[in-house]
């Protein structure tokens, strides 16, 4: 009858065994550091991908599409086609909205909440050719080939809304001196009757030359509104309460437009759509980097088998004389495969504390992609990290597998006459 | 051939082992009809020329390669089952000291000496206190942050033996110990090994070299894969 061999009184505990396996396996990582360290960079770029990807996505998914859908809620804008157009000041008095178009389409649309006109500025900067005299201060000042720059605020409701409007302005450094005014004492300044506060200074623009000193530059928003030819529209706002009305609303402003515009002459852009572009934006992100992680992990993939297989193949003398010290064949095989998921799982780790790192700055690469969304936040969500470590960790045990199997059928006598 | 005493019971009992290798298309019986018993409290020398299969009956008694005919008997347990959970259980209770030492040479020599214990699942504080121990008993309590290539010759044998030793084996297998030392260094050895015998340990050692030989109790020759002993 068999009995228990003497040597079981040194046999630890399982934690022992497992600490014991894991300072081995820690060993046999650090033989070959150059190649461990190329598999782990490679395993790193894929994780990276794939945890960034969990982070923005998660972040749009939480952060963005509850705000934006909170503050676009239900509305469609009509635009008159010629809204973008460069020579928009030679064909707005055709092609703008007019305040019969409003009425009419108020009386069409009757399932809207609400139906007001509106205006929305430009973030296009640009110089465009024309002749407007305005008077600035009781001085009337010529804005012929004005520099225009970026709105600092252009939305809200223009005609009968215009109190809705914030004007304000920044004036060139020349502007500032010709008329005289300290910027700090948040002034204001009549510009063709209306009042706007006065909120930078902003330099002269370059190459300028002496005709572009004194004048006055405006945000093209409040430019936009003020060009508007009198009894003008810049857009069409339609409002609802609920998602279901959409198809209605939309299809009753279309029809109303139809018949007082005429075809081709408006364009619609509703929230929904804005959030569907926006979100299809971001899915295509999160495809685009789950691809990249996917080959980026099938290169590591093989890495960490080319690794292991030449370790085993430097180790071989070591494992033979282990097995000779009394290891158990399953320790060395459980040795070569906790050192492949090492690999996988340290490389993992590494991507994802890149990925946590740079995903705010990588978030604001992807919003400027996105219309209407003022900042892409990254979720440092726990998938965004579990997946990655998983997805690796998994990889690299794979690629421990054949290398397992050629230690397994290793000759032990033969590796044990093998020094090198 | 059987030796020892018939009074006690053997650690080791081979009795009509026979071992083969396969060269090419050739069978070459390496060890023919071994009968040998090694007892707690011996030394013993296996002599024998070149290519006689001394390092396959010190394999076999390691349990690293398998016999074709015969029984091995540990303990009075029969071993060659083919399970290998037994057999490692086994091979845990003995200690083998290789002809150069096979030490990891990543490792250090505090960590080769942690091996054995290492996958015994011994706690690593407790195997840092065993291995210190054990190398300051070969004396190489100044070494132990070295790695094996900063070692000399005799300082990597006895590593090897502290190594052997940590454990606290039943039997120790020594495979030319002193084979590729000076006589000096060769002398130390020697001292070392035959000191380590004890009411409840064996050592088995295989030498060309005369005078490791003759200090063990008896003395066993091989010749042509037969055992002749004396």
């Amino acid at each position: 009858m068999r009995t228990e061999p003497r040597s079981a009184q040194l046999d630890g505990s399982l934690p022992a065994r497992l600490l014991c396996l894991a300072i081995m396996t820690g060993q046999g990582i650090a033989i070959n550091k150059f190649q461990v360290c190329l598999t782990l960079l490679t395993m790193a770029v894929g994780s990276f991908a794939l945890s960034l990807t969990f982070f923005l996505g998660d972040g749009a998914r939480i952060y963005l599409w509850q705000d934006m859908e909170q503050l676009m809620g239900s509305w469609v804008i009509a635009s008159p086609m010629a809204h973008h157009d460069a020579e928009i000041l030679k064909k707005r008095l055709n092609s703008d909205f007019t305040s019969q178009d409003l009425q009419y389409v108020k009386e069409q649309v009757k399932s809207a909440r609400m139906i007001e006109p509106f205006y929305q500025g430009s973030a296009s900067v640009a110089y465009r050719d024309f002749n407007r005299v305005m008077s600035v201060d009781g001085v009337t000042a010529e804005l012929g080939r004005e520099p225009l720059f970026t709105a600092i605020k252009g939305r809200g409701f223009s005609e009968d809304g215009q109190r809705l409007i914030v004007w304000e302005c920044m004036l060139t450094e020349s502007a500032v001196k010709a008329l005289g005014i300290d910027i700090a004492s948040n002034p204001t300044i009549l510009i063709d009757g209306r009042q706007f506060h006065v909120v930078g200074v902003t330099p002269d623009p370059p190459g300028a030359d002496d005709m572009f000193r004194p004048r006055i530059t405006v945000p093209y928003s409040c430019a936009r509104a003020l060009w508007l030819a009198p009894g003008s529209l810049g857009e069409i706002l339609a409002a609802w309460k609920d998602s279901e009305s959409m198809d209605e609303v939309v299809g009753g402003l279309r029809g109303a437009l139809e018949s007082c515009r005429g075809s081709d002459s408006y364009i619609l852009s509703s929230s929904q759509f804005k959030i569907q572009k926006s979100r299809s934006i971001v899915a295509n992100f999160m495809i685009y980097g789950q691809v990249q992680a996917f080959f980026c992990i099938a290169i590591a993939f093989v890495g960490v088998m080319n690794v292991m297989l030449t370790n085993i193949a430097r180790r071989s003398h070591e494992f033979a004389v282990r097995l000779s010290m009394g290891a158990r064949q399953a320790e060395i095989l459980a040795m070569v495969l906790l050192e492949s998921s090492m690999l996988g799982v340290a490389g993992a780790l590494i991507g994802v504390a890149t990925s946590a790192s740079l995903a705010p700055l990588a978030g604001r690469l992807l919003q400027s992609r996105i219309n209407g969304v003022n900042e892409l936040l990254p979720y440092y969500s726990f998938r965004g990290i579990l997946y990655p470590v998983l997805v690796c960790g998994l990889a690299g045990l794979i690629a421990g597998v054949m290398p397992a199997f050629k230690v397994r059928r290793m000759d032990v006598l033969a590796s044990l006459r093998n020094n090198n | 051939m059987t030796q020892g005493s018939n009074h006690r019971l053997p650690l080791v009992r081979l009795r009509g082992v026979c071992k083969t290798w396969q060269a090419g298309n050739n069978r070459i019986n390496v060890l023919r009809d071994i009968d040998l018993d090694l007892f707690l409290g011996s030394s013993t020398a296996v002599v024998g020329p070149s290519g006689s299969g001394k390092s396959t009956l010190i394999h076999i008694l390691a349990l690293l390669t398998p016999i074709d005919s015969g029984e091995y008997l540990f303990e009075g347990s029969s071993v060659y089952q083919g399970d290998q959970w037994w057999n490692t259980a086994i091979r845990r209770k003995i200690g083998i000291v290789y002809q150069d030492g096979k030490l990891i040479p990543n490792l250090t020599a505090l960590e080769n000496v942690c091996v054995p214990l290492s996958h015994r699942g011994v706690w690593p504080k407790r195997q840092k206190e065993m291995a210190m121990s054990a190398l300051d008993e070969v004396g190489l309590s100044h070494r132990l942050k070295n790695y094996p290539n900063q070692l000399s010759g005799g300082e990597l044998m006895r590593c090897a033996i502290a190594r052997a030793l940590v454990t606290d084996p039943v039997l120790v297998l020594a495979d030319e110990p002193t084979g590729t030392l000076d006589s000096k260094s060769g002398e130390t050895v020697t001292e070392l090994l035959f000191g380590i015998v004890q009411p409840q340990r064996a050592l088995v050692v295989v030498s060309h070299h005369p005078p490791l030989a003759e200090r063990a109790d008896r003395i066993v020759r091989i010749k042509d894969g037969t055992l002749d002993a004396n």
